[in-house]
């Protein structure tokens, strides 16, 4: 695989919603890299004929609970960690018409 | 009260019950070294003084009136701090949770709770359980306590510490690809990965879902299997936790177990020029007090071990990004002042709120999940999980136990491997292949470098045969008695 470009950690970093300073961009970029070289030894691993592993269990389908009304976290509760509410409800920044 | 002394889990339970200590006793005795020692270790977080000295009064009613009491009944013990307990504080690491008080209990701190455990504080670890050498926490690194300035391991170093420098007789941890086991050697302690499944995920904070497990670290086996009997069992509030019938394990422990015909399968592949001379001596001679004990040691080849750092660091940071992409500055993180509009929000907050690993891993995750990446990446990893588990499935019709080292090389100085994240990564070799089959995995102490550096050998189970573990773990435990040796803080 051709190592990653600048421009391809900018838009991996916007699809996750995080920043990168142009400052950090050099040593971020050498080091993804060579993570990535690293994680290229799987192409060697001959997997024809071989299923995926999701996850480890005995369980052959997925459990589901009964559809039944059952007590939840209390409210108050909820909202405790909340960084900014007004009665019951997350409080953020103005979403549409907003001037850029 | 008898003069402090260097009590286990299990000799405290015995003075416990012939009624010689109360909890109230031993709890404050405990509280008394995390007070002194806490400064320079830094194992702890939070420390809940006085809700545990309400628990450890309840815990002294319980058993002056004989009302169910259980093997952890007035037992200190610490929590990492990613699992929650109700009203308590949970950063796991993290300065982006550094206000968040848990509005619920995890069901393993209600199944101590319940036990009648008394919980003391929550453990210092990695940032979101990512690292090896704890040093990504937000709260600064821990200490080894055998060696000042080097690395207890990580994840759950706090929880691995704190047990080595006698702060509490037993800690949990958590562990995705050596967060428990790893640790546990570097501290000289034992440190047990149940089979995924075995105990309940709910209530900690998740990083890799299909990776993740609850376990104890302690100082002796016997006191690990009081644990972690206490924790497992199904739960209805995480769907992948297993059904599979519990058994009492640390009952087995109260003799040793001759183990004649015991086949313990060793890859001898697995020792190549990348580990430390001392770890392959080590192991070795590990492997010589076995074939001592009568077990039959028996060569076993796992051919695919040698892709599992590089299959781990596919689909570890895959789930992590998906997992860590809930901490957005609105519900329950620290929100940036810097914060616009709703964009802003979430990358403002997020590009403030984590650590440079856990920004390092998201973006890895994000990247292996993106269009174009995902077959060559992701689902490729998944293949190799597949190929990795049976390697190990392979194995287990000859054998009944894998033996290999915990870790390439004993601790080392804390700062020695931040310049370079893939050399940080290498160090879980041996362990990440034991949660990505989904299997158990114990490390228990073998020995240490001339300079007091503890090592640890790992042994790896069938699915849910942790009491043989135990049992395999504390012949070698009895025979060596490498527990008995004492950290100078």
């Amino acid at each position: 695989m051709t190592p990653l470009t600048k421009s391809d950690i900018k838009k991996i970093a916007r699809l996750a919603q995080l920043e990168i300073d142009d400052s950090e961009l050099d040593q971020k970029l050498s080091e993804f890299n060579r993570i990535l070289s690293f994680t290229e030894k799987l192409a060697s691993a001959n997997v024809d004929q071989i299923k995926p592993t999701q996850f480890v269990s005995e369980e052959t389908k997925t459990p589901l609970s009964e559809d039944k009304v059952k007590p939840s976290l209390d409210q108050e509760l909820v909202f405790q960690n909340a960084p900014d509410r007004q009665d019951f409800f997350f409080k953020v920044p103005r979403m549409i018409g907003e001037e850029k | 009260m008898p003069p402090p002394k260097d009590w286990t889990l299990s000799e405290l339970r015995e003075l416990l019950d012939k009624g010689s200590i109360s909890s109230v006793e031993i709890t404050q005795h405990y509280l008394q070294r995390i007070e002194k020692y806490n400064s320079n270790l830094n194992t702890f977080i939070s420390v809940i003084r006085d809700q545990a000295l309400i628990l450890a009064e309840l815990a002294d009613k319980r058993i002056a009136n004989k009302d169910n009491v259980l093997p952890l009944t007035g037992i200190p013990i610490a929590l990492k701090d990613n699992i929650l307990m109700k009203d308590v504080g949970a950063t796991a690491g993290s300065k982006f949770l550094k206000d968040f008080v848990s509005p619920y209990h995890s069901t393993v701190a209600k199944k101590l709770l319940d036990a009648g455990a008394v919980i003391v504080g929550k453990t210092n670890c990695d940032e979101f359980a990512m690292g090896s050498s704890n040093e990504n926490s937000a709260f600064g690194p821990v200490h080894n306590p055998w060696k000042h300035g080097f690395a207890p391991g990580g994840s759950s170093g706090g929880s691995a510490a704190s047990v080595a420098a006698r702060l509490v007789p037993a800690a949990l941890g958590t562990d995705t690809g050596g967060s428990i086991r790893q640790p546990a050697a570097f501290c000289g302690v034992v440190g047990l990965k149940p089979t995924y499944g075995r105990v309940s995920r709910y209530g900690i904070i998740a990083f890799a879902s299909s990776l993740d497990q609850v376990g104890p670290l302690t100082r002796t086996v016997k006191d690990n299997a009081m644990v972690y009997d206490s924790l497992c069992g199904h739960d209805p509030m995480d769907s992948t936790s297993s059904k599979h019938p519990n058994e009492i394990t640390y009952k087995a422990l109260d003799s040793v177990r001759d183990l004649k015909g015991l086949k313990i399968g060793f890859a001898r592949e697995l020792l190549t020029e990348r580990i430390d001379p001392l770890i392959r001596d080590n192991v070795l001679a590990s492997i010589e007090i076995y074939a001592k004990l009568g077990a039959v040691i028996t060569d076993v080849s796992l051919p695919h071990l040698d892709y599992g750092i590089a299959c781990y660091y596919v689909l570890a940071p895959a789930e992590a990004s998906a997992n860590l992409a809930r901490y957005d500055g609105i519900r329950f993180t620290a929100r940036s002042p810097r914060s616009m509009n709703v964009e802003d929000t979430y990358a403002k907050s997020r590009s403030e709120g984590f650590g440079p690993e856990v920004k390092r891993r998201i973006l890895l995750g994000t990247f292996v999940l993106s269009t174009g990446y995902y077959d060559t990446f992701y689902l490729k990893a998944q293949k190799v999980r597949s190929l990795i588990r049976q390697d190990f499935m392979n194995a287990f019709q000859n054998v009944d136990v894998i033996l290999t080292p915990t870790t390439p090389s004993p601790a080392f100085p804390l700062g020695s491997k931040n310049e370079n994240p893939l050399d940080m990564y290498l160090s879980d070799a041996f362990t990440v292949p034991v949660p990505i089959a989904g299997l158990p995995g114990i490390s228990i102490p073998s020995g240490f470098t001339n300079d007091s550096r503890p090592m640890g050998i790992q042994l790896i189970g069938k699915p849910f045969a942790e009491k043989t573990l135990f049992e395999t773990a504390y012949s070698f435990e009895q025979e060596t008695l490498f527990h008995e040796r004492v950290p100078t803080l």
